[in-house]
């Protein structure tokens, strides 16, 4: 049987450290990269353009996107506890069974 | 299942058992070729972290107008260079011109160093420089051509082969010097 040369033997020796002890932990680590690149991306993704806008209007421009007018927080307030109640299924005030 | 059938299906759902596969076909062959270049297992270890993130961040580049496995031995080799030229561990990586006439070095054949065993391999290897260390085990443990060598190192084909039998040739003298009256 021959004799497996002295570069392959250190290989193998080599690798089956890896094997062993560092194959794992090496993949568990750029998982978690992985998945932190990916989170920061979909962030990126979500809010660069809302932040370019908010920049782009801060600066004295336009917004980009003309959105939905926005509420102000005295008519977006609807829990006045004196006020009439909020319109159910039926106002005649008959009893639904 | 060939590789590139993988890296697609990694592309468009992101499945953990595809990066699973390529991880577990490439580790050890990125590892090996990380400690050809980085010596210390520690270091190798987080340059294969670094490769593999790489790879995966990229994955979207590959074309595949080349094999996978080139692609990927290509970035390994790139980020073990760079790593290497940062902490200026071959500051004669680049700069090795031949000053002696080629015929004043002795051949050496392969087998002389392919027979040594275990310990005296690993004894001769630490007594070499970085870079020869590295060009010897590029050629005879990671099986890379003379070529793939030249193009990393920046040298012509001719000088990387010179460079290895100067490298044989004081191999040989130091297993020689450590060895010859013990027994192997």
């Amino acid at each position: 049987m021959s004799q497996m040369n002295s570069f392959l033997a250190l290989q193998e020796q080599e690798l089956t450290a890896f094997t062993e002890a560092r194959q794992v932990r090496v993949r568990q680590r750029v998982e978690r990269e992985l998945k932190s690149a990916e989170f920061i991306g979909s962030l990126i993704e979500l809010f660069g353009p809302v932040m370019a806008d908010t920049v782009n209007v801060l600066g004295g421009g336009d917004p980009l996107v003309q959105d939905e007018t926005y509420l102000l927080l005295q008519e977006s307030e609807d829990d006045d506890p004196y006020g009439s109640p909020p319109p159910g299924p039926g106002d005649s005030g008959q009893i639904i069974r | 299942m060939e590789d590139i059938d993988i890296i697609r299906a990694y592309r468009e759902r992101r499945h953990a058992t595809c990066f699973q596969i390529l991880y577990d076909r490439y580790s050890t062959k990125v590892y090996s070729k990380a400690v050809t270049m980085l010596r210390k297992q520690s270091e190798a270890e987080d340059a294969t972290q670094e490769i593999f993130t790489k790879i995966f961040l990229n994955l979207g580049k590959f074309q595949g107008q080349s094999k996978f496995s080139t692609w990927v031995y290509s970035i390994t080799y790139n980020l073990c260079i760079d790593k290497i030229r940062r902490e200026k561990k071959v500051r004669d990586l680049f700069n090795t011109e031949m000053e002696d006439p080629p015929d004043t070095v002795e051949e050496v054949p392969d087998e002389a160093l392919l027979n040594l065993q275990l310990n005296e391999l690993k004894y001769v290897l630490s007594k070499l420089t970085d870079t020869e260390r590295m060009m010897l085990l590029m050629k005879y443990k990671d099986g890379v051509k003379i070529k793939a060598i030249a193009s990393l190192l920046d040298k012509s084909e001719s000088a990387v082969k010179m460079q290895l039998k100067r490298i044989k040739e004081k191999a040989k003298r130091i297993h020689e010097h450590r060895f010859a009256s013990t027994p192997s």
